[in-house]
């Protein structure tokens, strides 16, 4: 890749929000001999600094995190790398991002299925949805309030949706509608922009893809 | 047998290298810790008609102890080439990697090895995992890269019957990282496959070991800096050792929880699971048989955990 066409990639990931961190090419630019191959912790320390450089800075708020090419992620990987970032960003300790993963082999879904689906102390929970392909989704970690699943499912299949949407859709007042979508928003599950409309100014909920 | 003379010790090992009980038990009445600085030992290998992998890599670490103890190196004697131990020895890399600590006593140049690339495909040579993170996981990683090459010869059978075998992996990635990350120590992984064309059946094992500080002392330190809530006494090593494979023991839920939960989701009659670690014994069998925790009159210092996959033999 040329550094213009990097820089057009960089210019419309940023324009449209939308980004693909393909954790193949973040590892092999780490450094870590053998990218398909994502084990332990010492290897998420590792690659970090090449994915936290990706993540912030070459990327838009919403980020695909695709795993073409790795043939195994481990557990203790997933945790140390992906988990540790979305705790610094709960905390608003860096900005805010939103992560969904993609082209997850059987082995890596079934390991992110248990880091994500650990009960943590205080509670803490970290969702994550995955692209399964040809339309499916699946998000990892239970725990999600049914009314809060009802409508990412609602999103999900959507796109994009207004609390007056969901206000009709689940005969809600406006109010419900809002603190519905904006608990989807806090849990980095909806990305959201705010819109100007003839009744005045209001937030679009979008799917993460 | 011991035979004291002076500062020169003998030891038969027996035919004890083929069985785990047996070789845990003559590890105890013969352990390193009975030795002092300055013993000479030799072993005599003369009775092994066979080994396998769990005692292979505790050999290679009872040799290391030694060595380690009576600051000489241990004598290797009476290595048997028919049956084939002494080939066996040289095919798994265990002379390269116990070289630091042993010497053989005979002439076997005029033996013929086994050929690497054909007549034993069916193991992994003896892998080892020193202390440094980086390394090891990267080595790991080539470890499960190489499998992955050779799947069909080692673990074909067993893809055959399970969607996910590919959680094998895993399994072996999360037992490996306990040893840099927790022992103190280096450690070994042994992986082998074994055809019985009389009981039609095949299985492969898989074992890694660690010479290190033992589950007990590592959660007890854990616990004591609060990085670890048992919710509950533990007392004897089987405690110990089971709540490392429990789930509050796991920051991630990997670790070896993950081994448990992986193996759930297998048929359990395809595998069986044994870890030792200090008094505590850990014993899966093969079929619907429960995860039984015990403490034996034992003194394995360290980890050893092996697995088996079992299949049934394609003909």
């Amino acid at each position: 890749m040329t550094f213009d066409s990097k820089l057009a990639t960089f210019k419309e990931n940023m324009l449209n929000g939308h980004s693909k961190i393909t954790m193949y090419e973040v590892a092999k630019r780490s450094g870590w001999k053998e990218p398909a191959v994502l084990i332990w912790r010492d290897a998420a320390k590792h690659v970090r600094p090449s994915f936290v450089q990706t993540l912030y800075k070459e990327s838009g708020p919403i980020c695909e995190l695709d795993f073409s090419g790795i043939e195994t992620a481990d557990g203790s990987f997933l945790d140390e790398l992906i988990v540790t970032e979305l705790k610094k960003i709960d905390q608003g300790k860096t900005d805010k991002r939103f992560m969904y993963m993609s082209h997850l082999n059987d082995v890596t879904l079934f390991n992110a299925d248990l880091v994500f689906g650990k009960k943590r102390p205080s509670d803490e929970k970290y969702y994550m949805l995955v692209n399964s392909g040809g339309g499916k989704w699946q998000l990892l970690c239970e725990g999600l309030e049914a009314s809060l699943k009802e409508t990412l499912t609602f999103l999900m299949a959507e796109k994009q949706i207004t609390s007056n949407d969901v206000a009709k859709k689940f005969k809600l007042s406006i109010a419900a509608a809002s603190v519905r979508l904006k608990g989807l928003y806090n849990l980095r599950l909806a990305q959201r922009t705010e819109e100007t409309t003839s009744t005045g100014k209001e937030f679009a909920y979008k799917a993460l893809f | 047998m011991n035979l004291r003379t002076h500062s020169s010790r003998l030891i038969d090992v027996g035919d004890y290298l083929k069985d785990e009980i047996k070789w845990l038990l003559f590890y105890r009445s013969n352990s390193p810790t009975s030795f002092g600085r300055g013993d000479r030992v030799r072993i005599d290998l003369s009775k092994a008609t066979f080994i396998i992998p769990f005692c292979l890599l505790s050999f290679l670490a009872y040799c290391k102890s030694l060595h380690q103890r009576t600051k000489h190196r241990v004598t290797l004697c009476n290595i048997p080439t028919n049956p084939p131990i002494y080939q066996y020895m040289e095919r798994t890399d265990f002379f390269v990697l116990a070289s630091r600590y042993t010497v053989i006593d005979g002439d076997y140049s005029a033996v013929t090895l086994w050929n690497r690339d054909i007549a034993s495909q069916k193991l992994l040579g003896i892998v080892e995992i020193g202390r440094n993170r980086i390394d090891s996981a990267l080595k790991i990683a080539q470890t499960i890269l190489e499998l992955k090459r050779r799947y069909d010869e080692i673990l074909g059978f067993f893809e055959r019957t399970h969607s996910d075998a590919e959680l094998f992996f895993t399994i072996l990635s999360e037992i490996a990282a306990n040893i840099p990350e927790h022992s103190k120590s280096a450690g070994y992984l042994l992986v082998q496959k074994y055809e019985s064309v009389k009981k039609g059946t095949v299985f492969t094992s898989v074992s890694i070991m660690d010479t290190g500080v033992g589950i007990k002392r590592r959660l007890r330190e854990q616990i004591r800096r609060r990085q670890k809530k048992p919710g509950r006494k533990l007392v004897k090593d089987s405690d110990y050792l089971e709540f490392a494979f429990s789930k509050n023991a796991t920051r991630s839920g990997a670790g070896l929880h993950s081994v448990v939960q992986s193996i759930g989701r297998w048929h359990p009659s395809d595998t069986a699971l044994l870890a030792v670690s200090g008094k505590a014994v850990l014993y899966k069998p093969q079929g619907r048989g429960n995860f039984n925790f015990s403490n034996e009159d034992l003194s394995f210092a360290g980890t050893h955990i092996t697995l088996w996959f079992y299949g049934d033999l394609q003909t």
